[in-house]
């Protein structure tokens, strides 16, 4: 299956003129987003997600390398069509939000009468329907992400590509956000998602990516990334000093033991006349998973 | 191409406050003058067209500038049209204001012409003198709109007014020194403007527009090409 986006060892220098000092923010990276998927894109701040994002959607042109989006080449106009994107702090022309949106669909190819409808239809799913025709001007940094959002959406893309959706959003707005992504996922629609809210990649995302220094560092499924195989949990009661490096509160205990370990750990626990109440793969925090993929390269570099 | 009017009118709409403004000023300027002798007009004439002139290169040039400036291009060049598609858009807005400018201030130099000439019974006009004037007026706001768009493909923001001055007054630049002035298309327009009613020889305006025409190929050829946005983080 043609993958929905494709980076094959992309580079991109900045200031490469004259007697500029080159910066290199892409550096070789690669990554495959399937299609379906809701694919999540982390790093640092510099890491070069945004350049990415900006290769992908032919704001920018890489310095070498290849891609594609769509079964097009990247920036392809015509694979912009069937994509939505939602850029890093969105900005919009001074007009009614419903004009804003029914505007970029147009720019789309849809006709006016059924752009309006779409337009009407995106601003209530993004909870701006008593808002669609206040002036986006006076609109809080929350509302124009919403504004982002429904823009991207109202062509009914195959692809959205979303930078930062929900930085500036409060608890709530966030939640909706969420929501929206859940729905593109039940709608067969990819999603590729920078974002710093780790806890909002760990809820919504199939696949992750974590980038540093322009390179591609680690990828793989939220399984694969979060679950340890080489060690496990286990919960147990009432036998307080079975294992010594036990940690737990209100009789329940827990520790995590090297696979090979494990046996030897539960019958440690029975023999105290404890009982366990559940094994399970260990399952590290996504934070963690990020600060070691992307602090190791970092440290290093 | 439907985009490229999408962007136009979208641009117009942006655009109206600069245009509506120097209308009100080629009126004002008409009112002043009403009731004065016809060399006057003339003389009027010639600020108006300076002032068309200037006004063109800013609003081409600013409008597409800001939009990077402001981030509001990243939505737009997101969506399914070219480089090409977006300038030529821009380009038509700001022609059709240069335009809706041409028409307002022919509208005002005919009235104020009119007065003049049942106030003062010698003076006679010749009318066609004046849209001569139009036209190089139009030829030359025409260029610098699309030196502007060069400009601003080329560099940033604020570098990119250079582009339309050195273009604009480049040619006549050695003749301060004493020199011949270099050989432009727009070289005898600027003659002309300088000195309103100067003859000047009248296919120039026409040369002119193609040399408009070639700088905005360059400009679209440029600007498909470079990247519009450095990333933020």
């Amino acid at each position: 299956m043609t993958p929905a986006l494709s980076f094959e060892r992309v580079t991109k220098t900045y200031g490469s003129g004259w007697g500029r000092t080159p910066k290199r923010a892409l550096d070789g990276l690669s990554l495959e987003v399937r299609q379906g998927e809701v694919f999540g894109f982390l790093g640092r701040n510099g890491a070069g997600k945004t350049t990415a994002i900006h290769i992908a959607m032919g704001l920018m042109r890489a310095t070498s390398g290849s891609g594609s989006m769509l079964g097009c080449a990247l920036g392809d106009a015509k694979a912009r069509r069937r994509v939505g994107f939602v850029p890093e702090n969105p900005a919009f022309y001074p007009r009614s939000a419903r004009t804003v949106v029914r505007f970029n669909a147009m720019l789309n190819g849809i006709g006016e009468r059924e752009a309006t409808r779409r337009a009407d239809e995106m601003l209530e799913r993004v909870g701006l329907s008593n808002d669609a025709y206040r002036k986006v001007t006076r609109f809080s940094r929350g509302m124009l992400q919403r504004v982002g959002l429904a823009q991207a959406l109202v062509n009914d893309p195959e692809l959205l590509v979303l930078d930062e959706p929900t930085s500036a959003l409060d608890p709530i707005a966030r939640a909706q956000v969420r929501e929206i992504l859940l729905w593109c996922k039940r709608e067969g629609k990819t999603v590729f998602l920078s974002s710093h809210i780790l806890a909002e990649i760990e809820d919504v995302c199939d696949r992750v990516a974590f980038v540093a220094a322009g390179k591609t560092v680690r990828t793989g499924t939220m399984r694969d990334l979060l679950e340890d195989a080489s060690c496990f949990e286990i919960v147990f009661e009432g036998a307080a000093g079975a294992l010594a490096e036990a940690k737990g509160e209100e009789g329940r205990w827990r520790v995590v033991v090297p696979a090979s370990e494990q046996r030897q750990a539960i019958e440690k626990v029975w023999a105290s006349g404890g009982s366990v109440v559940s094994v399970s793969p260990f399952r590290k925090r996504l934070e963690e998973v990020f600060v070691e993929a992307t602090g190791e390269r970092t440290g290093s570099a | 191409m439907r985009q490229a009017l999408l962007i136009g009118h979208n641009f117009m709409r942006q655009g109206w406050y600069g245009a509506a403004g120097f209308m009100a000023y080629v009126a004002l300027l008409t009112w002043l003058g009403r009731r004065v002798p016809v060399n006057v007009v003339n003389e009027l004439a010639g600020v108006a067209v300076a002032f068309m002139v200037a006004i063109s290169a800013t609003l081409a040039l600013a409008g597409v500038a800001m939009d990077v400036k402001t981030r509001t291009i990243l939505p737009v060049l997101s969506k399914g049209i070219s480089r090409s598609t977006y300038l030529l858009g821009m380009f038509y807005g700001a022609l059709m204001l240069l335009l809706v400018m041409c028409v307002w201030t022919f509208a005002c130099w005919e009235w104020q012409i009119d007065r003049a000439m049942t106030l003062h019974a010698a003076v006679h006009v010749q009318i066609d003198v004046l849209l001569w004037a139009l036209l190089l007026g139009f030829s030359l706001s025409l260029l610098m709109m699309c030196a502007g768009l060069l400009g601003v493909s080329l560099v940033e923001s604020k570098k990119a007014l250079l582009f339309p001055i050195v273009i604009f007054l480049g040619p006549v630049a050695p003749t301060w020194f004493g020199q011949k002035a270099l050989a432009t298309p727009h070289t005898a327009l600027l003659g002309g403007m300088m000195k309103p009613m100067t003859p000047y020889p009248r296919a120039s305006v026409w040369e002119t527009v193609v040399e408009a025409a070639v700088l905005l190929a360059i400009a679209l050829l440029v600007f498909s090409r470079r990247d519009v946005t450095v990333a933020s983080e």
